[in-house]
C-alpha cells in the first residue's frame, strides 16, 4: 500500500514518461540511421536461409558451386567476349563497362548482390588460413607500444594474451569462428548494436535510475513533509519502502526503454536464422583483431547477457545515487553528484602509471565498466580483457554498494531532519 | 539594482559554484586537453606548422604563383640539405642511398634500408626530412587547390559562386587545414560546456525560491511580480558572466596554441577541408563563433529561466532540461558552432535556427511575464 502510494509520487509530474518518450524517440532514430544497409544485410539472410550458417566441406561445395554458377551469369552478362571475369567484382570495378553503361537496372542489381555474395565466399575460404596465422603475442606487443605500457604493466599484458592463446585454441577446435554472419568489415553490425545503440540505452537509463531515484528518496524533503511522515509511527522505516518502490519503477522503465530499443532494432534488421551464431564468429570481426569471447555464447545469448549486465550495471547507479540523496536531501544536487562522479570514475584509470598494474585495477569501476559495452565477454579491450573482468566488476560492487546503502539507511534512522 | 545584485549573489552561490567548476574541470580533462596538450598532433603535423608560420613571414597571408615558385626553389634547396645529410652519414653512403629521391624510394620491402629509414625518421627524427614531407604536401594542395575546391563544393549548384571565388585570391591563404579543426574541436566543446553551466546555474533561479515558500512574501511585496523581471535580467546578467569568464578562460588558453601567425588569413586556405559560405579571415571567424557562443548562451538561459517557473519540482526541471540539453548539443555540434556557416548545411538553415531560437526565447519569457502579471499565487 506505502510503495504503491510512494510509486504514485513520481506519476505526479509527467516528466519521467515524458523522458522516456523522448529517449524512445531517439532510439529509433539511431536504430533507423543504418537502414540504408538493410538490401546487403538480406543477402547474407538469404544465404543462410540455403546453406544453414554453419560453414562445413559440404556447405562450402555446394556454395562454390552455386558462386560459379553466378560467376558464369556474369560472364553472359558482360559485354565484351574478349574478357573472362572470374568474380563479380571484378565486372563491377571494370571502368570501361561502367562507362559504356550497357547493363540494364535490374542487371546491375543483380550484379551488386553477387559482388556482396562474392565478398562472403572468399571470407568463408579464408577463415582457416587467417586463423592459423593470427599471432597473439604480436597483437599483446602492438598494444603495449600503442598504449605505452610498461615494466609490470606490459608482462601482464603479454601475460594476458597468453591466456588468451589458450582460448583462442579452443574456439578453433570448437570451429566458433566458421559460421557465417553479417561481415563486420563492411556492415559494423555488432559496434552498431552493443556500442552505439547500447551506450546509448545505458546513458539514458543512468539519467532515467538517477532522477527516478533521487526524486523518490528526496520526495518527503523537497514538498516540506518530512517533518509529518518521518515522525509518524512507520516513520524512517519509509525509507526502505521508498528503496523498493525505486528498484521496482527503475526496473519497469528499464524493461519499456530496452523492449522498445531492441524491438525497433530487431524488427528493422532481419536477424531471422542467426540467434545461434556463435558471437566469436570470423564474420563478426571488424577489426584485424577479430571477437573472441571467453566462453562459447551464440548471439541470442550474448544479447541476453548483455541486457543483463546492462541492468546489473543500473542498479549499481540506483545504489550510488541512493547513498548521495540519503546524504545530500537534495535531486538537483544529487544529480549533478552524480555527474562529477561519473566523470571521475571515467578519469580515474587515467591518472595511474602506465607501469604499474595498478591501471588495471583501477578498471574495476562501475563507471568504467560502461565505456566498451561492445567488449563485455571478449578479449579484445587491452584494459579489461580478464575473462572474470565483468562478473568481478560487478560481484565486488554489488557486495561495496550493499554495505553502503545499508549504511546510509543506518545513518538515516539516526539524523537530523533539517 | 540591489536586488537584481542579491539574486546574482543567490546564483551564484559557492556550493553551485563548486559543483560546476568541478564538473568543468572533468569537463575539461574529458574533451578539452587533449587538443591542447597534444597540438600540433605528431609528426609531420608539427612541421607543417613551423613550415607554413615560415611562409607567412615571407609572403604575408597569402602565397601568389611568383611565391611559390619561390617556395619550390626553397624546397630544392632544402632537399640538397637532406643530400648533404644522407652524404655526411657512412652507413647511407655504404647503402647507395645519397639522394633524397633515393631516400624516398629506399624502404619498400627491404628490412636493413627499412631501419636506416627508420632511423632518420623516427630514432632521429631529423627535422629537414620531416619538413620535406611537409613541403611536399603543401605543394601538392597548392597545385590541387581549384580541383580540391570543386571538389568538396560538388553537391553545390552555384557555379557563378565558385567561379567567383576560383578567380579571388583566397584560395591563396595560408591556413593548415588542422589549426582550423583544431579550434572548430575547442570552440565546439566549450560552447557545449558553457550551455550546460548556464542551465545548471540558472535552471535555480525560481524554483528554490518556490521550494522555499519565498515567492508568496516576494509576490506580495511593493516591487512584488516585477520581481520577475528583476530575475530575468539577473538570470541573463549572470549566462553573461559564466559565458565570458569560460570564453575568455578558452582565449587565454587557446593563446598557448600558438594561432597568431594565422589569424589574418582566410577561411578558404587551399588546405582547407571545411569550405564556408563566407569569406571570412581566420580572426572574423573567431569573432563569429564566440558571438554565437553568447546567443546561445542568452537562448539556454531564457529556457531555463522558463521551465525554473513553470515546473515545481526539481525532477521535472531537470527531466525538461536534459532533452534540450540533448537537442542543443546535437545542433551545436552539427552546425550551430561547429563549421559555422560550413557548406554542408545551408546558409538560411543556420541563420533560420539561430531566429528560431532567439524568437523562442523572447517568446516563453513574454509570455511567462503576461501570465506571471495576473496569475493566483497558490
Amino acid at each position: 500500500m506505502i510503495r504503491k502510494q510512494e510509486l504514485l509520487k513520481l506519476t505526479k509530474t509527467p516528466t519521467i514518461p515524458l523522458l522516456i518518450i523522448f529517449f524512445a524517440a531517439l532510439n529509433v532514430v539511431i536504430v533507423m540511421s543504418n537502414t540504408h544497409l538493410k538490401k546487403d544485410l538480406s543477402v547474407l539472410t538469404n544465404l543462410v536461409e540455403t546453406y544453414g550458417y554453419e560453414i562445413n566441406e559440404d556447405m562450402m561445395k555446394q556454395f562454390g558451386n552455386d558462386y560459379q554458377e553466378k560467376v558464369k551469369w556474369v560472364n553472359k552478362i558482360a559485354p565484351g567476349d574478349d574478357k573472362t571475369y572470374k568474380h563479380p567484382s571484378e565486372l563491377l570495378s571494370d571502368d570501361t563497362v561502367r562507362r559504356e553503361n550497357t547493363l540494364s537496372d535490374s542487371e546491375k542489381q543483380k550484379l551488386l548482390k553477387y559482388g556482396v555474395i562474392e565478398q562472403y565466399h572468399r571470407t568463408a575460404q579464408n577463415i582457416d588460413d587467417f586463423y592459423k596465422n593470427i599471432d597473439l603475442d604480436s597483437s599483446a606487443e602492438s598494444i603495449i607500444k600503442m598504449h605505452g605500457f610498461t615494466g609490470s604493466a606490459a608482462d601482464e599484458v603479454r601475460d594476458q594474451y597468453q591466456t588468451l592463446d589458450g582460448r583462442l585454441d579452443e574456439l578453433i577446435d570448437n570451429g566458433e569462428h566458421k559460421n557465417l554472419f553479417f561481415k563486420g568489415s563492411l556492415y559494423e553490425m555488432h559496434s552498431f548494436l552493443f556500442r552505439y545503440i547500447g551506450m546509448a540505452l545505458i546513458f539514458e537509463l543512468m539519467i532515467l535510475v538517477v532522477l527516478i531515484t533521487a526524486a523518490v528518496t528526496n520526495y518527503e524533503f523537497e514538498h516540506r513533509t518530512a517533518l509529518v511522515t518521518y515522525t509518524a509511527r512507520r516513520g524512517r522505516k519509509l525509507i526502505i519502502d521508498k528503496l523498493i518502490a525505486a528498484t521496482i519503477a527503475n526496473g519497469v522503465v528499464m524493461f519499456a526503454l530496452i523492449g522498445v530499443t531492441l524491438s525497433a532494432f530487431f524488427l528493422t534488421y532481419d536477424y531471422s536464422g542467426l540467434w545461434n551464431v556463435p558471437i566469436s564468429s570470423y564474420f563478426n570481426a571488424e577489426m584485424p583483431l577479430p571477437y573472441i569471447s571467453w566462453w562459447n555464447l551464440s548471439f541470442i545469448e550474448y544479447v541476453a547477457i548483455f541486457v543483463l549486465l546492462m541492468m546489473v550495471s543500473q542498479l549499481l547507479f540506483m545504489g550510488i545515487s541512493f547513498m548521495l540523496s540519503v546524504f545530500l536531501k537534495n535531486t538537483y544536487l544529487v544529480f549533478f553528484a552524480f555527474v562529477i562522479l561519473l566523470g571521475l570514475g571515467i578519469l580515474l584509470p587515467s591518472f595511474a602509471p602506465m607501469s604499474s598494474q595498478l591501471v588495471f585495477w583501477l578498471y574495476y569501476n562501475p563507471f568504467a565498466f560502461i565505456l566498451n559495452p561492445h567488449l563485455w565477454l571478449m578479449g579484445n579491450g587491452p584494459f579489461t580483457i580478464y575473462a572474470n573482468y565483468e562478473i568481478v566488476t560487478i560481484s565486488v560492487w554489488v557486495f561495496l554498494l550493499g554495505l553502503g546503502v545499508s549504511y546510509s539507511i543506518y545513518r538515516f534512522h539516526r539524523q537530523q531532519l533539517q | 539594482m540591489r536586488i537584481i545584485w542579491y539574486e546574482i549573489r543567490k546564483l551564484l552561490d559557492w556550493k553551485i559554484i563548486s559543483l560546476v567548476l568541478l564538473i568543468s574541470v572533468l569537463f575539461f580533462e574529458l574533451f578539452l586537453s587533449f587538443d591542447f596538450d597534444h597540438f600540433p598532433n605528431g609528426r609531420p603535423k608539427g612541421d607543417t606548422f613551423k613550415v607554413t608560420k615560415q611562409m607567412i613571414d615571407q609572403y604575408g597571408t597569402e602565397m601568389n604563383e611568383k611565391e611559390f615558385q619561390d617556395f619550390k626553389e626553397t624546397y630544392q634547396k632544402e632537399v640538397d640539405k637532406a643530400g648533404d645529410y644522407l652524404q655526411s652519414r657512412d652507413d647511407f653512403v655504404e647503402a647507395g642511398v645519397t639522394t633524397y629521391e633515393q631516400f624516398k624510394s629506399m624502404a619498400d620491402g627491404k628490412e636493413k634500408l627499412n631501419e636506416l629509414h627508420n632511423d632518420i625518421m623516427f630514432d632521429k627524427g631529423i627535422d629537414v626530412f620531416w619538413e620535406l614531407q611537409s613541403r611536399e604536401s603543401i605543394m601538392e594542395s597548392y597545385e590541387r587547390k581549384k580541383e580540391d575546391f570543386f571538389k568538396d563544393t560538388a553537391h553545390i549548384h552555384n557555379s557563378a559562386w565558385k567561379q567567383d571565388i576560383v578567380k579571388g585570391s583566397s584560395l591563396n591563404a595560408i591556413l593548415p587545414h588542422f589549426v582550423y579543426e583544431n579550434y572548430n574541436n575547442l570552440i565546439t566543446m566549450f560552447a557545449i560546456l558553457i550551455i550546460l553551466t548556464v542551465m545548471i546555474v540558472v535552471g535555480r533561479v525560481f524554483i528554490t525560491d518556490q521550494q522555499n515558500y519565498a515567492l508568496h512574501l516576494q509576490y506580495t511585496t511593493h516591487i512584488g511580480r516585477k520581481l520577475f523581471k528583476k530575475k530575468v535580467i539577473a538570470s541573463m546578467l549572470t549566462a553573461f558572466v559564466i559565458t565570458s569568464v569560460y570564453i575568455g578562460v578558452f582565449l587565454l588558453l587557446y593563446a598557448g596554441n600558438d594561432p597568431q601567425a594565422f589569424l589574418q588569413s582566410s577561411l578558404r586556405s587551399f588546405d582547407a577541408h571545411t569550405i564556408h559560405w563566407l569569406d571570412m579571415s581566420f580572426l572574423q571567424y573567431i569573432y563569429l563563433t564566440i558571438m554565437a557562443v553568447y546567443l546561445l548562451a542568452f537562448v539556454a538561459a531564457a529556457i531555463a529561466m522558463f521551465l525554473s517557473r513553470a515546473v515545481n519540482q526539481y525532477i521535472s526541471l531537470i527531466g525538461a532540461q536534459v532533452p534540450i540539453a540533448v537537442v542543443l548539443i546535437l545542433l551545436i555540434s552539427e552546425y550551430l558552432v561547429s563549421n559555422l556557416f560550413g557548406i554542408a548545411y545551408p546558409m538560411y538553415m543556420t541563420i533560420g535556427t539561430y531566429a528560431g531560437l532567439l524568437v523562442l526565447g523572447v517568446a516563453i519569457l513574454i509570455t511567462r511575464w503576461r501570465k506571471e502579471r495576473k496569475m493566483d499565487i497558490k
